[in-house]
């Protein structure tokens, strides 16, 4: 990629992620954080070919 | 228990972000820890770039700012490692750097290794940064500059009562008399010395850790050797040969 194309990609808008809202109580909070952290549920870096060689 | 490890230097540009991004990637893909590395630079972020990625729709300066709960700002890299990446927008600049330390503790709970890409210089940003850390690497490069502003750090590290895990001598050719003369003029642990080598560069176009994409390249044998200094553990799949060239490094 040359650096006008990477340019326009990184500075483009990011779309806006609709956020939960976070009512949760603190224990259900908690759930959720330990199913991201511990059992990857949250959203993924996206995978390159080199990557996918790497970690499969 | 979890450690939360500040990747600090003084000066700019040593390779605090290549450390943090190698070492997460490390922790979590080779050692299979629960690690979470985070960009602490919040006005100029690019922890994210080195590991293949540089939009997203929810950042810590959000989670700063009060506009979004840390779990929205965790993302997964494919070797395991969670990253919470800093905005690469202008509009904002204004995140507060002082809340940090509610997000480490927050996520301490369920993790092993918390590591902030901190930013360069001892600035308020820096300083909060340091204040949520327990302990601090310091990358530094043999040269002079660095050097000074490498024990100014943690100088600082020091009176604020964190540990100095060590020192990482980066983009270096350097004889051990010198790594002697370093320690003791920084007065801290060498954890390892990584030379300059163009893999390091070309691993960031491949949007992968050198560690992992170029594994048995020289920067990659010295930093499986910082890894084990770090968790004090022998680095996993570590061949008998890749051990023997490593000897004649
Ligand atoms: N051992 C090395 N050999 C060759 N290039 C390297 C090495 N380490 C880092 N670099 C390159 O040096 C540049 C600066 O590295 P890096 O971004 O990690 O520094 P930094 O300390 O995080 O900078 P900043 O203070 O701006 O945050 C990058 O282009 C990186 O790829
Ligand atoms: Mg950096």
């Amino acid at each position: 990629m040359d650096f006008d194309s990477f340019l326009e990609e990184a500075t483009r808008k990011v779309k806006k992620k609709k956020l939960k809202k976070r009512s949760l109580s603190s224990k259900k909070r908690k759930e959720e954080l330990e199913n991201i952290l511990l059992d990857d549920e949250c959203e993924a870096v996206p995978q390159t070919d080199s990557g996918r060689r790497v970690y499969g | 228990m979890t450690r939360v490890i500040g990747v600090l230097s003084g000066k700019g540009g040593v390779g605090k972000t290549t450390v943090t991004a190698n070492m997460g990637a490390s922790l979590a893909w080779d050692y299979g820890n629960n690690v979470v590395a985070i960009d602490a630079n919040t006005t100029s972020s690019n922890l994210g770039l080195n590991l293949g990625a540089y939009r997203f729709p929810v950042t810590l300066n959000d989670v700063l700012k009060g506009k979004a709960d840390v779990t929205d700002a965790i993302y997964a890299h494919p070797s395991g490692l969670k990253i919470i990446p800093s905005s690469t927008f202008n509009k904002d600049i204004d995140a507060d750097p002082k809340k940090m330390k509610r997000v480490i503790d927050y996520l301490g709970e369920y993790v092993d290794y918390v590591l902030l890409d901190c930013p360069p210089t001892l600035s308020d940003e820096t300083t909060s940064m340091i204040k949520a850390i327990d302990e601090a690497i310091v990358v530094t490069n043999p040269e002079w500059a660095a050097l000074l502003e490498a024990k100014r750090t943690i100088s600082f590290l020091k009176k604020k009562k964190k540990k100095v895990a060590g020192v990482i001598i980066n983009k270096a050719e350097v004889e051990p008399e010198e790594v002697a003369k370093i320690k003791e003029a920084l007065n801290a642990p060498i954890l390892g010395v990584i030379p300059f080598d163009d893999a390091v560069t070309r691993s960031v176009d491949k949007k992968v850790p050198f560690i992992h994409v170029f594994g048995r390249t020289r920067p990659s044998r010295a930093f499986k050797r910082v890894m084990e200094e770090v968790t004090g553990q022998r680095f996993p799949n570590r061949g008998i040969i890749e051990r023997i060239i490593g000897w004649f490094d």
